[in-house]
């Protein structure tokens, strides 16, 4: 640590000396008021000289007291100020907390440099615009004014301060300034207090995210959150995120489990960590990681490291915790680590000499391939087809499909949520009602056995109005994976996995979509009819969400089996489907087309798009169409949209 | 092959008991005693795990016992009686499960199994069997 002492950990203002480490919150339920939550002081008995600090190594047996863990905060103002005393837990009383009262009682000394806290509380600020308020405020202070989490609690507008001189400053202004539009004087009420508490709310979630991401270096695949407190950018936004709140972990861990379950490197240094629980459940999420520092933290058993065993680590740093202080010996510490991760071969920087380990066959899992289509000319038959029936399945109007399905067709779907991913996922909408998972599916045995003959749609005209009542797709041919499962002369089966998104979905980023699609076919006149059609939804992997709908291309999750593409990666562009025109494909018409599709319109009361398609798909057979139409229209089969002018 | 309703009815009641009963056997065998599941398949059988085409049911045994000691947690199961069957005068069904397999040293992973199945004598034998994570794809 080339650094002084970070500020942000020095002290609590006059009150308290620079050892005093900033306060962690057991309360999880987001509250602002100190009253209801303690604040928790991380305290150091034994404090010892500064200049003690840079000989220290991890810090066992030099010169210290028992328990002493003065190595963190070197260069404090005054050894004295870490003498508090180690159960020194202390309530805020109240809004705001009298804080130079605690001090003074537990008899602190006070400091003048290091960062102290100071919440500032604005009675009826509710009247102005946080940033009106602000920038009054902001006019009659120094260029280094930084209100941190400014929020209203009911009228009153509260934010807090990091610079002593600012908050002295912020207090002589009280009673000066009038309000616009009114003639009363804003009133302001500076007190000492805890750091600022920041609710977990969307918004710094995602502010969270974007330093993380910012952190995150994808080459390495390594996390770097330390010293997260005083980063420069969230500071810039106000905010003062100490991961050793557990609510902040905890966000930190679950945005690393949905954006970064490929990580292998950690970095939670210097963020006074006394407690590794919030990091418990991203274990079993982050498989990968073999590399963890954990140095200049607060945790003080080795135990405490039970709650990460799972990581199989290759790395680890420890440096600078107290833990480090309760072996007699290097060797007693080396195995009590080893105990937990027994694959270390490098701690606290230093190589450790590999593990004995017994001659074990370890299987592995082969590597994926890519499409399996048994031949080339069973490649051309199922590509050919299946650009052909998504290029159908993915427009607006899926009825031209009846022509793949055989006259007896079975179709049905279930969907799922993903079994591997345990965090939130996105909900599976339309699908579930007509989910026929043979597992879930509840009642007697003859309900159920109801419920799955309902849910079997069978008949070629059955099939396709369901396929038309499903949400519109548009799915992504580059992620299909093809497997031709069945061949013999009367028998075609094959299975297709890939990506899709719902096109109709409104949502900000629609979710994409994992599915699985069997079909089973029977050799006919120029093709294959589907007797079997069975899908399987759910929702995508957030590796394959990353990956879905780039075009071909490396990408960092790309694997090595790249050997074969598939036909079906071929760009799409070049399946243009013919049924989905645009205003240009019918100026382009011959005008005696033009003029059929505008009386197809006026007497079917459908849109000229739609009574394109239907011309078209008839073979511009004007009354061939109307028939058409007839049918599809007493069915009840021609979407709304085909009436919207 | 024009079935009737009540023919297609009881075909697919018939495809669903199957597959549950099926589906049972084979992770538990697949699971707790994977040499056993040999009898489960067909002499000629198929199988495609994850793009590696293995035929003849020795050799998809030898592949199954060389994959690491797994645990299968099934999300869904569905079934379809096939109407054109897949050995002459036999009644076929396809059956298709999605769930979780854990294989102790990875993360569990999602995969997606079909496999279909064919009545010799009065035993359902695996024709074919069809298995994929769900990961990025082969790029």
């Amino acid at each position: 640590m080339q650094r002084g002492p970070p500020s942000i950990t020095s002290g609590r203002g006059g009150s308290r000396g620079g050892g005093s480490s900033f306060s962690i919150t057991t309360g999880r339920d987001g509250s602002r008021s100190f009253g209801e939550h303690d604040d928790r002081w991380v305290s150091q008995r034994g404090g010892m000289k500064k200049n003690n600090y840079k000989s220290y190594g991890r810090g066992r047996g030099r010169g210290r007291g028992r328990g002493g863990q003065s190595y963190h905060n070197p260069g404090g103002p005054d050894p004295r100020s870490r003498l508090v005393d180690d159960e020194g837990d202390i309530m805020m009383g109240g809004d705001g907390g009298s804080y130079p009262g605690a001090a003074a009682r537990l008899g602190l000394p006070v400091s003048k440099s290091g960062r102290s806290w100071y919440k500032v509380s604005i009675p009826h600020a509710k009247k102005m615009e946080k940033a009106t308020l602000l920038a009054l405020l902001g006019n009659h202070l120094p260029a280094t004014f930084r209100p941190f989490q400014f929020c209203y609690e009911n009228e009153m507008g509260v934010f807090h301060v990091d610079d002593r001189d600012v908050a002295e400053l912020i207090r002589s202004l009280s009673g000066t300034i009038t309000m616009p539009d009114s003639n009363l004087k804003i009133m302001i009420s500076v007190k000492q207090s805890g750091p600022p508490y920041a609710t977990m709310n969307e918004e710094n979630i995602q502010k969270l995210q974007i330093v993380m991401s910012q952190r995150y270096d994808p080459s390495v695949k390594v996390l770097d959150l330390s010293r997260l407190y005083e980063d420069k950018n969230l500071q810039q936004e106000g905010l003062y995120l100490a991961l050793n709140r557990e609510h902040i972990l905890n966000a930190v861990n679950k945005i690393i489990q949905e954006h970064i379950p490929e990580l292998v490197g950690l970095n939670l240094s210097h963020n006074r960590l006394l407690s590794l629980s919030s990091l418990q459940d991203l274990v079993n999420k982050t498989a990968n990681v073999t590399s963890l520092d954990l140095s200049y933290n607060q945790i003080r058993d080795v135990s405490e490291l039970d709650k990460v065993k799972g990581w199989q680590l290759l790395e680890l740093v420890l440096d600078r915790n107290p833990l480090c202080d309760h072996f007699k010996d290097n060797s007693s510490y080396v195995s009590a680590i080893r105990k937990r991760f027994p694959k270390v071969i490098k701690l606290d920087g230093k190589d450790l000499p590999p593990p004995i380990t017994f001659d074990v066959e370890k299987a592995v899992i082969p590597v994926s391939k890519g499409s399996h289509f048994v031949n080339g000319e069973i490649q051309d038959l199922v590509v050919k087809f299946l650009k052909e029936f998504y290029t159908i399945y993915d427009t607006d109007n899926r009825q031209p499909l009846i022509d793949a399905y055989h006259e007896h067709a079975i179709f049905s779907l279930t969907c799922n949520f993903n079994p591997a991913m345990e965090y939130r996922q996105p909900n599976l909408g339309d699908y579930l009602k007509l989910s026929r998972n043979a597992l879930k599916i509840p009642g007697s045995e003859t309900e159920v056995a109801r419920r799955m003959d309902q849910l079997l749609k069978r008949g070629r005209l059955v099939v396709v109005a369901q396929l038309t009542a499903l949400p519109k797709t548009t799915h992504d041919a580059n992620s299909f994976v093809v497997d031709v499962n069945f061949v013999s002369n009367t028998l075609l089966s094959f299975s297709v996995n890939g990506l899709f998104k719902e096109s109709d979905n409104k949502a900000d980023k629609p979710p994409i979509r994992a599915f699985n699609r069997c079909f089973v076919a029977v050799p006919a006149q120029g093709g294959v009819l589907l007797i079997s059609d069975m899908l399987t939804i759910t929702n995508a992997t957030s590796e394959q969400t990353q990956a879905a709908f780039k075009s071909t291309g490396p990408t960092p999750s790309s694997s090595p089996v790249s050997s074969n593409p598939p036909a079906l990666t071929s760009p799409s562009t070049s399946v243009t489907p013919a049924v989905a025109p645009d205003m240009s494909t019918l100026e382009n018409l011959p005008a005696d087309r033009q003029q059929m599709v505008l009386s197809f319109s006026q007497q079917s009361g459908m849109n000229p798009m739609f009574s394109f398609r239907c011309l078209e798909d008839c073979a511009w057979d004007y009354s061939k169409a109307a028939e058409a139409f007839t049918n599809l229209s007493a069915q009840g089969k021609i979407p709304p949209e085909a009436f919207q002018k | 092959m024009a079935p009737t309703e009540p023919e297609l009815k009881e075909k697919s009641e018939q495809a669903s008991q199957a597959a549950k009963q099926f589906s049972q056997i084979f992770y538990e065998y697949f699971d707790k005693k994977r040499h056993a599941i040999k009898n489960l398949y067909l002499d000629s059988a198929t199988m495609i795990w994850n793009g590696h085409a293995v035929s003849g049911k020795d050799e998809i045994v030898k592949f199954l016992e060389d994959l690491p000691t797994a645990e299968h947690t099934l999300t869904s199961l569905d079934s379809h009686p096939l109407i054109e069957p897949v050995v002459t005068d036999q009644t076929s069904i396809m059956v298709t499960v999605f769930g979780k397999v854990d294989y102790r040293d990875s993360k569990p992973k999602s995969f997606y199994q079909t496999f279909i199945l064919t009545s010799q004598g009065n035993v359902w034998k695996i024709v074919s069997d069809t298995f994929r994570f769900l990961e990025t794809g082969p790029s």
